[in-house]
């Protein structure tokens, strides 16, 4: 569907209303469904921005042809925000609403992370126009987006997920979260280059390098996650100490959070690893499309370990949510050039 | 009957060595020295994937499972309970697995350089051949590979 | 870096110069600079001999302080050999071609700084002499080393570092020494003979070489990564605050590169200058270099944010006490020291001006291993002098044999290093070669 932007705007502020009608209205709540949705999606869409701010930075040619198609997603980050702020009709779900802290109350919560998702939004906008217009500043543009970036993923890691599982804490945390998105963003990247070719847009052969420069990437991050996640596990283990295996420990005794470990560990590490080691691998379509999809899920499925021991979901609603969330993303991809018309 | 070819510039050896293949000389009966690797050499003489990546494989497996294997029967040989952890602790292990999959890899690796390659060769120790910084191609009277 | 008109040939035929050029029969300041930095070597060893036999009690070494100076530099010095590797197989694998000039010089900075760094847990076992026992074999005893232990780990992952390091050095080494073969004569001729094996860079030594080459780096890549991280968790495998936290992995591979990195401008300012390698190292080689600098050095600042700023979530009260004692306690001289080398100095390198000014970069690099070898001594030290119990809290100054000692590594580095400039291409011929030819 081809949208104007002035168009493009009313439907996303038409499906926040909705969503926010079914988290506040529609459903009792007290559930992780919001939280859910958003810690994933802001990882989709702050993650592919991550990624075109540091291909500029580094000025690297591997992700120029898509870089449009990196950029189209920042609008979002706004989107998100205003999403976010729905979550002040839940704050039960933190147990921490019940104590005196400093940094753990409701309206600091809320204002710090609403605030940083806005600067985020404001500095991606700046970057966008910086980098489509070709300025001379727009590797320091990009240094500042990657800045909040890593801030404001960092600060999503502690306080919206993190913090659920409340007075426990391990500083790797928000590290991997951010780490996390960016390599969500390489997946994106590369099932974009896939639909590009698909669709016999752009140049074949830059877009193919593409594919595969962002598939070894994705190799990259798939031994790089590994290795955090490992490292994590290993301190908390080796050290025994209940305060702090209390979080593995509901997570490694019982079904599925067992299995969900299993499966993380096999799709966001085992699978990119093996799929995409060969140089024939990284120019497949078939194979990178597949790895690719994959690591959306495992990511999904990473977040569903963190949120489902402490809160539970409403799976109805939910997946009407997702099903609303998937259409604006692909609305905004389908629809980038009239979103990034204005940084033109 | 030795020919030898020597040149200066890269593009001329590429040529003429491109012309000797066309003139039906056997790519197994031509050496070429270079000062540092060209690729393009490789193409023009069809010459097949080093098998190199199979003493890599076979030296990272050999670590791989040497490390988890020689630990876990080393800490089951000797049991004893440290820090609560339980005798055969894994997450331990990967790290020696992991050091010892590196180390075999690589080492075994370097053996099967040495043996794919000939060398050290002695004879050309005590007589070195120097080509300098051209480019050579060598055709031999019998075969070279 | 060729220029656009000259011949390959004749590039090659100057830079072979130059080389050689820099291994000539040495000016008497080489021979000062060698025998200063042999006299630090011979003093530490000197020490060491008298520690192992007068006891470890002659250190300062203390309870609560178990670890001090000979951890620290043990930790830096393999520190130190991190970003050798980096910069010769990461950007290897990368194609960031500004690492052919680097990559000779960092390799050898590496092995040497992996050499300098094993010979501490040896100098603070105390009874250096039973050594063997940290490595599995079957013994009379019938016991084996405890594999659950990060100090076993260190010795597999030391070793394993080490000989790939040495190994990818030499192998790089090869085809360059063959060609130093061709001007030398006489017993340095067979002994380069020797050491090239007989190369004569045919297709079969070269094809097979460039795939060995290839799957070297691709091994010592993990190596970055895994060795520190198993130094770290030589501390994060404790309990106590300040050391028991799960981002040390991580922080210490970038606290790695970071004071590697400043170690390698350190040595190559000056050796660009002494042995006139400016027309091949140039300013834009020191650009890029500088960016791994910057960059290293924000991965470090953002770990000190977060352990700080989590040290404070939790209400753990151990925690908190501990890093307002990093902050304010007995060694806050040196904790705010490092972090004006490691966070704010460094934050100037944003500056494009001050990346591209070597005497700049040659100062900031100084700052920066002060910094580091700062950083290392207040985790180790601060961590143990307070820990749980206030009855047991205890104060750690270094005596003498710990200075002479740190003194004696870094003249054990820098000689070797000087010796290697004379002894060994500083430059990676072949590769310039190859770069220069594209």
């Amino acid at each position: 569907m081809n949208l104007s932007y002035r168009n493009l705007a009313i439907v996303s502020i038409v499906v926040i209303v909705i969503i926010g009608l079914i988290e506040t209205v529609v459903k009792i709540g007290g559930d992780g469904n919001l939280l859910l949705l958003l810690s994933f999606w802001s990882a989709l869409i702050q993650g592919p921005v991550a990624v075109a701010a540091a291909a500029e930075v580094s000025r690297g040619k591997w992700a120029q042809p898509m870089k449009r198609e990196l950029l189209a997603f920042y609008p979002l980050i706004l989107f998100v925000a205003l999403l976010f702020l729905f979550i002040s009709f839940q704050m039960d779900i933190y147990k921490w609403t019940e104590i005196q802290h400093r940094w753990l109350n409701k309206s600091f919560f809320i204002s710090r992370n609403f605030v940083l998702l806005l600067l985020s939004f404001f500095v991606a906008h700046l970057f966008a126009r910086a980098s489509l217009q070709q300025k001379k500043s727009s590797q320091l543009v990009a240094v500042l987006y990657l800045f909040v970036f890593v801030i404001s993923q960092s600060l999503i890691a502690v306080d919206w997920i993190m913090s659920l599982e409340y007075p426990w804490m391990s500083t790797m945390f928000p590290a991997i979260y951010f780490m996390e998105s960016f390599y969500v963003g390489l997946a994106i990247l590369a099932l974009m280059a896939v639909v590009t070719l698909r669709q016999k847009l752009g140049n074949k052969v830059e877009v193919k390098k593409v594919m595969r420069d962002a598939a070894l990437f994705m190799f990259g991050f798939a031994l790089a996650w590994a290795g955090l996640y490992y490292g994590q596990f290993l301190v908390i283990w080796y050290g025994n100490i209940p305060w702090e295996t209390s979080f593995f420990g509901i997570r490694m005794e019982y079904s599925p959070f067992k299995e969900m470990m299993t499966l993380i560990i096999v799709i966001l590490f085992i699978v990119p690893f093996v799929g995409l080691i060969s140089r024939k691998a990284k120019e497949s379509i078939a194979v990178v499309s597949f790895v690719s999809i994959l690591v959306l899920i495992g990511l999904l499925i990473e977040r569903l370990f963190y949120i489902l021991p402490v809160l539970p979901l409403n799976a109805f609603w939910l997946v009407i949510e997702f099903i609303l969330m998937s259409a604006i993303f692909w609305l905004f991809f389908k629809n980038r050039e009239q979103v990034l018309r204005i940084d033109k | 009957m030795k020919n030898q070819y020597r040149f200066d510039e890269k593009h001329q050896f590429l040529e003429k060595l491109e012309n000797l293949i066309k003139d039906g000389v056997s790519s197994k009966k031509i050496i070429t020295y270079t000062p540092y690797p060209v690729h393009e050499v490789e193409h023009i003489l069809k010459v097949k994937a080093s098998p190199l990546r199979f003493f890599t494989l076979i030296g990272a497996l050999a670590g791989l499972l040497f490390g988890f294997l020689f630990t876990i029967w080393a800490s089951l040989d000797w049991p004893i309970i440290r820090g609560g952890k339980p005798i055969v602790a894994l997450p331990a292990f990967i790290i020696i697995a992991f050091e010892l999959t590196v180390l075999f890899g690589g080492v075994i690796s370097f053996i099967g350089y040495l043996l794919l390659s000939r060398l050290p060769d002695f004879s050309k120790i005590q007589n070195p051949e120097e080509y300098g910084n051209q480019f050579v191609i060598q055709i031999q009277d019998g075969e070279t590979r | 870096m060729k220029p656009e008109n000259m011949k390959e040939l004749e590039y090659n035929s100057i830079l072979e110069q130059d080389i050689l050029d820099a291994m000539r029969k040495p000016h008497p300041i080489y021979w000062l600079a060698l025998f200063i930095c042999a006299s630090f070597f011979v003093l530490g060893m000197i020490t060491w001999v008298i520690q192992m036999l007068k006891g470890m009690g002659i250190a300062g070494i203390n309870n609560p302080v178990g670890w001090g100076v000979y951890i620290t530099d043990f930790v830096f010095w393999v520190g130190i050999a991190h970003s050798g590797t980096l910069i010769s197989a990461v950007l290897f694998l990368f194609r960031a071609k500004f690492r052919n000039v680097f990559n000779r010089s960092a390799e050898a900075m590496t092995v040497f700084a992996v050499m300098t760094a094993g010979l501490f847990p040896l100098i603070h076992l105390g009874r250096s002499w039973l050594f063997y026992w940290l490595f599995p074999y079957p013994n009379q005893r019938q016991l084996w080393v405890n594999f659950q232990s990060p100090l076993v780990w260190d010795v597999f992952a030391v070793s394993t570092y080490f000989t790939i390091s040495a190994i990818f050095w030499y192998v790089g080494m090869v085809p360059d020494l063959a060609i130093i073969r061709r001007f030398t004569s006489g017993i340095r001729k067979k002994i380069y003979s020797f050491f090239s094996l007989g190369w004569t860079g045919s297709l079969k030594q070269w094809r097979h070489y460039t795939r060995l080459y290839m799957f070297l780096a691709a091994f010592a890549t993990p190596l970055v990564i895994s060795v520190h991280s198993v130094v770290s968790w030589d501390f994060a495998m404790s309990i106590i605050p300040g050391w028991h936290t799960t981002i040390f992995a991580p922080y210490f591979v970038a606290g790695a590169i970071f004071s590697g990195t400043a170690m390698v401008l350190t040595l190559i300012i000056p050796m660009r200058k002494i042995f006139r390698m400016e027309k091949y190292i140039t300013v834009d080689h020191f650009d890029k270099i500088s960016k791994i600098l910057l960059f290293t050095s924000l991965i470090v600042a953002y770990s000190y944010v977060v352990e700080f700023a989590l040290a404070f979530y939790g209400g753990h009260k151990f925690e908190e006490s501990h890093f307002l004692y990093r902050l304010l306690g007995d060694y806050r001289y040196l904790y705010w020291l490092m972090v004006l080398c490691n966070v704010i100095l460094p934050f100037t390198l944003f500056v494009g001006k001050l990346r591209r000014n070597i005497p700049y970069l040659f100062v900031l690099s100084l700052f920066v291993n002060v910094g580091m070898w700062l950083e290392r001594f207040v985790i180790i030290v601060s961590s143990l002098a307070k820990d749980f119990d206030p009855y047991n809290w205890g104060i750690y100054i270094p005596r003498w044999p710990e200075v002479f000692i740190t003194l004696g590594s870094f003249g054990m580095f820098f000689t070797f290093f000087l010796i290697f400039t004379k002894v060994l291409p500083i430059l990676s011929l072949t590769e310039i070669k190859e770069e220069a030819a594209e």
